[in-house]
């Protein structure tokens, strides 16, 4: 729309320029006015369109109540208003300009003054025809007096009356005497022969030959009436040059009269030219500036209904950032001072809910502690006198009982202090994961603590080798909670591979460590036979296990951990060739920020 | 063939927007006494190389022209012969034309009405003998016989007509408002079998 408008508004301004370019130049596209008039009507038409279905489109807005129409239409109006009344006052004034300057062309004394140059001229041509009528009839006469024309005779009665070229004529056309001025007349136009029959039936005729930009000649023809009978009628013709300087001053005022003449008889259409031009200039102008307008009408109301839809929003409880006028203006400013404004209000809320939440969450985890704490105290109290009662019973009674029995009582009370010790482990978790003091976190060379921990796994049942990265940047973490996170993973997959041990079988546990974009990369991988899909999916829920002795902690503890220090932790399984070769479990920590800078330093 | 199409639809917008322009005066005015051009009669005759055209017309301007003729606007007439060859299921071919400016204009000091083709100028003492002239066209070459089909119909037009691109400016736009200004220009057709007339 935008463009279709630019260029057609374009178009309309050429051709306005052209139709005025050709009212102005009297020579400059005179074939072609009709049809300059009526594309510039064509385009006047366009234009209209173009504002018509802007203004309906307004209109039908404004009827819906779209929000933003009213302000539209308000500017709109405005704009409108500014471009029409100045433009309608200046059509006024250059009507009536155009209209009375053309009144002002014609004037009677003008017209009388070149009607009576031309009457002048005409007057002198007259005079000149009747002069040489005159002249030549009287030369018809002494010529008519001798028998046969005498060239000598006709040479010196033209010298005589002074006239340019004399010929003699029968009234077939053959020419009988010539006589004339220089060598001009060595060849004198002659008369046709109806002109030579009219001449020879009255008493001679003149006529001016010519125009004013060749010359004018004046000829005129006498017949020559012979007293003999039975002569053959002759006719004389004179020729005479109407002098330079008259034809000129004749042409020029010819010329005057023709041209005042014509600006007279197209009055009328002049004025009508003027008008039309006018007109048009007027309404593509107006249409343009309205078309205009309701660009202009948006691009200032679309700040502003942006600011009201954003406070509608904000009243609503929507915080989310509007869109922002790029512009330097104070439009501009505003928009992005408000999207600021609502910015900071989200970020407060936000806060304020976060503040919330975590006070809520250490609340939970407080009461959740002293839960567990009390819980693994009350349920730790009688476990030692369980296990000490059962011992003592096998310590009193072992003696006293046959063979079978005192088996039996002995695998009895084992069984008892089996799983009181596994009850304690679990109640002893169960406290460690209720318990975990939120990490302290500090400088960490993470591949130092790896070494330091797998010095307990030296002479395991399970070899634990490190691929360790040894540029690895110090992460920021608690060093007592990442040692529990190592050894918990270090043991998860030791004990896995027990059975593997078992079965003479070669087990690897595998530590390495790895910079990886701003986060440290540890992984804790073995040769085993992977976790199983339903561990995969549940691994960081608690009571989630593989061992049969198990509390299903280590994990949820481990991610605790991780989840505290920013980083995460992902499991997965092995693959070669498509089959599981063996579980994964790895850990991203971020790095301590200025450790590289650190390191380059030192 | 191209360029005879688009020739066609540029003369159809050009009329379109010239009518456009008519629209923009207040409705049409009524007809008036106008003068007209009519072709009287037309024929073509065998001359020594092919065909030659002859034709009459009769022409009379009217009160309107008449006067701005008295008043030395140059009127511009044009004469136009077409000679086409029908065929079916296509526009016609187009075999021969030939076009004749006139030029008729009044030299008010002389007094004289004078009829100029190209550098080739006529003088008249009254206006009806200028355009009793002007409408009388006598053996004009037309068309070689090479160029023609013994026994083909050929369709032959005929046109006189005033030249309103030629008016002075604000003429024209009166000519647009006023059909006073306009004269009444029939084209003459007939059809022409070349062999038959020998």
């Amino acid at each position: 729309m935008k463009i279709l408008l630019a260029v057609v508004a374009g178009l309309s301004a050429m051709l306005v320029f052209l139709l005025a370019s050709a009212s102005a130049d009297t020579a400059l596209f005179s074939q072609h006015t009709p049809l300059l008039i009526g594309m510039n009507a064509l385009a006047a038409l366009v234009l209209l369109g173009l504002v018509g279905t802007q203004v309906q489109r307004l209109f039908r807005e404004y009827r819906a109540g779209v929000f933003g129409a009213r302000l539209k239409s308000r500017l709109l109006l405005m704009l409108a208003l500014m471009a029409v009344l100045p433009g309608t006052l200046l059509y006024a004034v250059s009507m009536q300009f155009a209209v009375k300057s053309i009144d002002s062309w014609f004037d009677v004394r003008v017209e009388a003054a070149l009607d009576g140059g031309l009457d002048l001229g005409r007057g002198v041509l007259d005079a000149m025809q009747d002069d040489l009528l005159t002249k030549g009839r009287s030369m018809a006469y002494d010529l008519a007096g001798t028998a046969t024309i005498d060239p000598v005779l006709l040479n010196r009665l033209r010298e005589q009356s002074s006239v340019q070229g004399a010929v003699v004529l029968k009234t077939n056309g053959d020419m009988v005497a010539n006589s004339s001025e220089g060598l001009r007349g060595l060849l004198p136009t002659l008369p046709t022969i109806a002109q030579l029959r009219q001449a020879r039936l009255g008493t001679g005729n003149a006529r001016v030959d010519g125009d004013t930009e060749s010359g004018l000649v004046v000829r005129a023809l006498v017949p020559v009436s012979s007293y003999r009978i039975g002569s053959e009628p002759l006719v004389l013709q004179l020729e005479q040059p109407v002098p330079t300087a008259i034809t000129q001053s004749a042409g020029l005022v010819e010329a005057a009269q023709r041209d005042y003449q014509e600006l007279q008889l197209g009055r009328a259409g002049l004025k009508r030219l003027y008008t039309l031009t006018l007109t048009f200039a007027l309404l593509l102008a107006l249409f343009a500036a309205v078309a205009l307008a309701f660009f202009l009408a948006a691009w200032l109301a679309k700040p502003l209904l942006m600011l009201v839809e954003g406070t509608r929003a904000v009243a609503a409880g929507d915080l989310t950032p509007r869109a922002t006028l790029e512009t330097d203006d104070e439009l501009g400013v505003l928009t992005r001072s408000f999207n600021d404004m609502t910015l900071q209000l989200d970020q407060a809320k936000k806060e304020r809910e976060a503040a919330q939440v975590s006070m809520i969450a250490a609340q939970r985890a407080a009461a959740w502690s002293e839960v567990a704490r009390r819980l693994a105290h009350e349920i730790k109290n009688p476990l030692t006198p369980i296990q000490l009662s059962a011992e003592r019973l096998q310590m009193k009674l072992a003696d006293k009982l046959d063979a079978s029995d005192a088996a039996m009582l002995a695998r009895a009370t084992r069984t008892i202090v089996d799983q009181v010790e596994a009850m304690k482990n679990m109640v002893n978790d169960f406290r460690d994961y209720a318990r975990l003091p939120p990490p302290m976190p500090a400088p960490l060379d993470l591949n130092a603590l790896i070494s330091e921990v797998l010095e307990l796994y030296d002479h395991g049942p399970v070899p634990v080798t490190t691929a360790l990265d040894t540029n690895l940047p110090k992460v920021l973490a608690d060093a007592d909670q990442m040692r529990q996170v190592l050894h918990n993973l270090i043991k998860n997959a030791a004990e896995a591979m027990l059975e593997k041990v078992g079965a003479g079988e070669t087990a690897r546990v595998t530590v390495s460590t790895i910079a990886n974009h701003r986060m440290a990369r540890l992984t804790v991988s073995d040769n085993g036979a992977g976790f199983p899909a339903q561990i995969l999916a549940h691994a960081f829920e608690p009571y989630v296990t593989t061992k049969p002795k198990g509390t299903g902690l280590g994990l949820a503890i481990v991610q605790k951990i991780i989840d505290d220090h920013g980083g995460t932790i992902t499991l997965a399984n092995r693959l070669t060739d498509g089959v599981v070769s063996g579980a994964e479990v790895s850990l991203q920590l971020p790095f301590h920020l200025n450790s590289r800078h650190n390191d380059t330093a030192a | 063939m191209t360029v005879s199409i688009t020739h066609c639809w540029k003369k159809r917008f050009e009329r379109a927007c010239v009518l456009l322009g008519c629209l923009c005066f207040l409705g049409f005015p009524s007809a008036a006494w106008a003068g007209s051009i009519e072709p009287q009669s037309a024929a073509l005759v065998a001359d020594e190389t092919g065909q030659s055209v002859t034709a009459g017309f009769a022409v009379t301007l009217g009160p309107r022209l008449e006067d701005a003729v008295g008043r030395s606007v140059p009127l511009h007439f044009r004469f136009e012969f077409d000679l086409t060859r029908k065929r079916r299921y296509w526009i016609d071919e187009h075999i021969a034309g030939r076009m004749i400016n006139y030029r008729l204009s009044y030299q008010a000091l002389t007094r004289q009405y004078r009829l100029s083709v190209g550098s080739l100028h006529q003088n008249f003492e009254t206006l009806d003998e200028a355009l009793r002239t002007l409408g009388r066209v006598g053996r004009l070459h037309i068309v070689d016989k090479a160029a023609l089909l013994t026994g083909e119909t050929y369709t032959a037009a005929v046109r006189l007509s005033l030249d309103h691109t030629q008016l002075p400016k604000p003429l024209q736009i009166d000519a647009l408002a006023d059909p006073d200004w306009r004269l009444e220009t029939k084209t003459l057709r007939w059809d022409f079998v070349p062999g038959t007339d020998k």
